[in-house]
């Protein structure tokens, strides 16, 4: 075999199977941790109505994402291709600095929400799965968006924190999708991205998101057992 | 005026399927446009709220456009193939006409398409193979 075929099948076989088999002995897929000065250069913004105010923010040594919407609705995302089955879990950490203020509760304004993106072929045939933090909603509330109703909105989180804490969350995305579209059928996932709004109670919110992972198991779980 | 055409649809067999072969393309051409820029558009923008609120709304004032020009292209194109289509079909028919009126005897017939009518060089080999044939039966003579 001369070093041209070798190169080859080194090239086309042996790297890409290290590398499956490295991503598959990984226990996550992602992890986006805010600490460098650069990280959110792979993320994008989208305008719904009106520029909310993402940036880097510190605590010391860590970093996160810092959220400012003034009668604003835009939303930063990443797009991300994954399978649910192999990667079911979602991590992060956030922290509400200012809830919007609503008058009802149809009002679709929340300091802060967390979407798992899966397009499909079409509008109609793609979903949407937010988790939010609702000031007003009990937790567990699983509701469609007054926007469409393949949105669908889970409380992970409710009410005004007492303490200026950070909370961590941790969702088998897996089973909420099965939980709300009622389907095994999972969606190969398209994007994640957070969004902070107060467009429609025409007032402000402010949030912090950090330590985002899409993870193959439990890692919050693991790191309190 | 003698020679305008009276009659677009000769051989309506033929001429549907031409008419047919011309606009399911073009019709599944556009429609195939009309699902990739809104395909790609609802990738680019990816955020739910923003393709409800932004996307949808500005695809339903295009779809409602759609509703009164799409039947009105529709029937230009089909106008159109069929006009295109009577350009062959037409002469086809007419040369078969003057053949059939040759095989009868009425032998000093030439064949004559309209202005504008495809296959003009097909009559003029026609009209040439006819004046050789009638040169030669004459000089048999």
């Amino acid at each position: 075999m001369n070093k041209l075929a070798k190169a080859i099948i080194l090239c086309t076989v042996v790297i890409p199977w290290l590398c499956a088999v490295a991503a598959a002995s990984a226990t996550y897929l992602r992890q986006f941790s805010f600490d460098e000065d650069n990280a959110l250069r792979s993320w994008r913004q989208r305008i719904v109505e009106g520029k909310v105010d993402y940036f880097l923010d510190r605590e010391g040594d860590n970093g996160f994402i810092h959220a400012f919407s003034k009668e604003s609705a835009s939303a930063l995302y990443y797009r991300i291709g994954f399978k649910l089955k192999e990667y079911p879990f979602l991590s992060w950490r956030w922290r509400v600095l200012k809830f919007p203020k609503k008058e009802s509760l149809k009002e679709d304004d929340y300091a802060i929400r967390v979407y798992v993106i899966f397009l499909g072929l079409s509008f109609s045939s793609s979903r949407f799965i937010e988790y939010i933090w609702a000031e007003h909603l009990p937790q567990g509330t699983i509701q469609q968006s007054p926007s469409a109703k393949n949105i669908m909105q889970i409380v992970v989180r409710s009410g005004k924190p007492i303490s200026d804490e950070w909370f961590e969350e941790e969702r088998n995305v897996a089973e909420d999708y099965r939980k709300v579209f009622k389907t095994k059928h999972y969606r190969t996932a398209s994007a994640i991205a957070i969004l902070c709004n107060s467009n429609l109670t025409k007032s402000e919110a402010e949030a912090l998101v950090d330590h985002i992972i899409i993870g193959k198991t439990a890692i919050m779980k693991k790191k309190e057992e | 005026m003698k020679n305008r055409r009276r009659q677009y649809l000769v051989n309506k067999r033929v001429q549907f399927k031409l008419m047919a072969f011309s606009a399911i393309p073009m019709l599944l051409c556009s429609g195939a446009m009309y699902y990739l820029i809104y395909y790609c558009v609802m990738q680019h923008i990816i955020i739910p709220e923003a393709i409800a609120n932004i996307l949808l709304p500005a695809m339903r004032g295009v779809n409602a456009i759609l509703i009164i020009v799409a039947p009105v292209v529709l029937i230009m194109i089909l106008r159109a193939a069929l006009v295109y289509s009577n350009k062959i079909v037409g002469p086809l028919y007419r040369l078969e006409r003057e053949l059939e009126r040759i095989a009868r005897g009425e032998r000093s017939i030439r064949v004559k398409f309209r202005k504008g009518d495809e296959l003009h060089p097909l009559a003029d080999k026609v009209n040439i193979l006819l004046e050789s044939i009638d040169e030669s039966s004459s000089q048999g003579r």
